[in-house]
């Protein structure tokens, strides 16, 4: 089933959805966790994950997600690109209890 | 010249301790100053060359045996100590005391032609330089006769300090020293020290120096090419990411947002995961309108971050701070004068606070102390004990877990807090006995709701009718590894209780209860059985599958531990989870009879299935 084109759905807590690939959202613990096809949980069968955040926080989240995946075979000092400067420190308390809560 | 003179200065005593010792170092005069260093008066054939020699070591010179030698002296004994006093003549005394009374003119005086060289180079002497390995004997520059004759010698690297080269440039045989230099024309080979200056070179330029310069560098390169290797991959953690911008704009809580509107003791509890809680960040928990601060690991907070609490935080009510090695003596003092209405303070191994630490938080916070629980302190003793019963009276929570000065006379102190709802005395340094704990109970049972007597191996069954006496409103019992509970002592203090009609527990832990069996929980669960929510029976080895079933009976059991409970199986947990309908976790490490197919039920975790770990 995992093929590489293989897409989920993430649903926020204020009803956003989010169309991801099954490979970036792997990028975060708990996600794979929910998605692992062995572990038969309700989020496996129906590929959708709804994630108690904010739909502004999950954006970010994914973002992330999507950029630790970029960078997953660099060395961490050839990255040149900081995500730190698109974090607004606005949404960092939130997005600080939502990196936890997704291991991302 | 002037450099024989300035180096021959610079050498206290040809023989001395001193200079043996730094020529074993290398380190030697640029001139030869030996008692028997000038023989040229004595030696027939000057014509023989010598090599290097050492100038105190035992030299036993064929020629100098030869001499018509006069007395020996002091001085030439103390020259040359194994030399058994005749190798020295007068004469050479003599040139000796010239030199040493010429001071920094002696060079000049000295000038024979070249006076080492009138010393036969014999093999005697090459061996007894061997014995001797001093580096070179710089010697008077001298026209370099040697030259001339050159004779090329086989190259080769330059062996370690204190052998025997052959020069390339004379060919003679000098010693090596860390000086030794290279040929300029010919590679592998070295020169000696009259060849050195015959070729313009410093024989005592410190080349060697470079080549290491060179290394020291290339070996820094090579650490930092092993710290590369161990780089690590792809980008950091989000959460990270999240703790810097919050530390870069912890001077601007604003910046943040609002923050009211997240559970704070969340955040704290995210940052101090991985010890990631420091004193920058640490300060987005203080602000002056908090009633209570917990800090779950302050590992990497300084004494400083915890002064800044008081100053920061000056409604603290409760204070709670895990894992607080650095807090310092005077942190405390700090608290005990600004935080005015401090009520409760919670500190896990509070290792650095010292005795006026303590002292000067009771007397400063004195009546208003209802709470104060403390784990691993090996500073509190006898005194601080008395002091805290004396300014705090009014102490409703009291844990003393861990304390290494704890004894039962610390315990004949606290008697007189009456209104003690806590009393924690788990793991004290000396043992408490029965007696101690049944007079303590007796004075302040009355109120105690709570009583935590863990890890105190000499308490016996004994205190079981003395809790049931004085401690009417006991609710939450630990006597945890309490090892000399038996079977019937357990099972009568339930049935006491349940016969006097006392209310059911809410906790109870009897981990390690070795020797509780069958009649222990059946009373146990007759009597508290609705009540419990918390039970522990960790280590009941011998309880059987049927008594354990009684467990079904608990409506009200959150969290229980089976552990090492042998008889535990998949239908222990069944009955468990169908009949405890509030039941959360349950921890079966070590039941060993349980398998894949243990039962689950949604919102329950059942912890240590050892099939599960595989």
């Amino acid at each position: 089933m995992s093929q590489e084109e293989d897409f989920v759905l993430l649903e926020s807590s204020d009803g956003y959805t989010f169309v991801l690939s099954r490979k970036i959202a792997e990028a975060s613990g708990t996600l794979k966790s929910m998605l692992d096809e062995e572990a038969n949980f309700e989020e496996a069968k129906n590929k959708t994950c709804k994630i108690q955040q904010r739909g502004v926080i999950l954006l970010k989240v994914i973002e992330y997600l999507a950029y630790k995946v970029q960078y997953s075979e660099f060395n961490a000092e050839d990255i040149k690109e900081d995500f730190s400067d698109r974090i607004d420190p606005y949404i960092a308390l939130e997005l600080l209890t939502a990196a936890d809560f997704l291991e991302a | 010249m002037s450099r024989n003179r300035r180096a021959a200065g610079a050498v206290r005593g040809p023989s001395s301790a001193l200079t043996s010792f730094l020529a074993n170092l290398g380190v030697e005069p640029s001139h030869r100053i030996t008692t028997w260093g000038d023989t040229s008066g004595l030696n027939a054939n000057p014509t023989d060359d010598q090599p290097t020699l050492a100038h105190d070591g035992p030299v036993i010179n064929p020629q100098d045996e030869l001499d018509p030698a006069g007395a020996v002296t002091a001085r030439n004994v103390v020259a040359g100590p194994s030399q058994a006093g005749d190798g020295t003549t007068e004469l050479q005394n003599g040139n000796k005391k010239r030199k040493r009374g010429g001071g920094s003119d002696d060079g000049s005086e000295y000038n024979e032609p070249d006076p080492k060289k009138t010393r036969a180079a014999s093999v005697d002497s090459d061996d007894l330089d061997a014995e001797d390995p001093s580096p070179t004997r710089p010697r008077k520059s001298q026209p370099p006769k040697a030259t001339a004759d050159t004779a090329k010698v086989t190259p080769g690297p330059l062996k370690p300090v204190g052998s025997f080269m052959d020069c390339g440039e004379c060919t003679k045989r000098f010693t090596v020293t860390v000086y030794t230099k290279e040929h300029p024309s010919i590679p592998s080979t070295y020169l000696c020290v009259n060849c050195c200056y015959a070729l313009g070179i410093d024989p005592f330029a410190k080349v060697k120096k470079a080549p290491q310069k060179k290394k020291v560098p290339g070996k820094k390169e090579d650490r930092a090419k092993v710290v590369h290797y161990e780089q690590k991959k792809g980008a950091s953690a989000l959460g990270d990411l999240c703790i810097q911008i919050i530390g870069r704009y912890i001077e601007d809580v604003e910046q943040l947002g609002d923050i009211g509107g997240i559970n704070m003791d969340k955040v704290c509890k995210i940052i101090s995961k991985s010890r990631r809680l420091t004193a920058e960040t640490a300060q987005l928990f203080y602000s002056a309108d908090r009633g209570d601060l917990s800090m779950y690991d302050c590992t990497r907070l300084t004494p400083e971050a915890f002064i800044t609490i008081s100053k920061l935080c000056p409604k603290l009510q409760s204070l709670n701070l895990q894992l607080c090695g650095q807090l310092s003596t005077d942190a405390v003092t700090a608290w005990g004068k600004s935080l005015k209405q401090l009520k409760r303070v919670e500190l896990f191994g509070p290792f650095l606070l010292r005795k006026e630490g303590w002292l000067s938080l009771f007397k400063s916070v004195g009546k208003r102390l209802e709470g104060l629980l403390v784990t691993q302190s090996p500073r509190i003793d006898l005194e601080t004990i008395e002091a805290l019963v004396k300014s705090c009276p009014n102490l409703v929570e009291l844990r003393l877990a861990e304390i290494g000065q704890l004894n039962d006379d610390c315990l004949a102190s606290l008697q007189s807090l009456k209104k003690l709802k806590l009393l924690d005395l788990s793991a004290p340094g000396s043992p408490l006995t029965d007696e101690a704990v049944i007079a303590l109970l007796s004075k302040i049972g009355g109120s105690l709701e709570t009583l935590d007597l863990t890890d105190n191996p000499d308490l016996t069954d004994e205190i079981l009718p003395a809790i049931i006496t004085h401690c009417p409103r006991l609710r939450r019992l630990s006597l945890r590894n309490v090892v000399e509970l038996t079977d019937e002592g357990v099972s009568a203090f339930f049935a006491k209780l349940k016969k006097q009609n006392r209310p059911g527990m809410e906790w109870i832990d009897l981990e390690k209860g070795h020797d509780l069996k069958d009649s222990s929980l059946d009373a146990l669960l007759a009597h508290s059985g609705n009540t419990v929510e918390k039970l522990n029976l960790l280590g009941w080895k011998d309880i059987s599958n049927d008594s354990l079933g009684g467990l079904a009976q608990c409506k009200h059991l959150k969290e229980l531990d089976l552990g090492w409970c042998r008889q535990v199986t998949d239908f222990t947990i069944k009955d468990i989870l169908d009949g405890c309908k509030e039941i959360e976790s349950i921890r079966v490490w070590g039941c060993n009879q349980l398998t894949d197919a243990i039962p689950r039920k949604k919102g329950v975790r059942v912890i240590g299935v050892e099939s599960h770990s595989i």
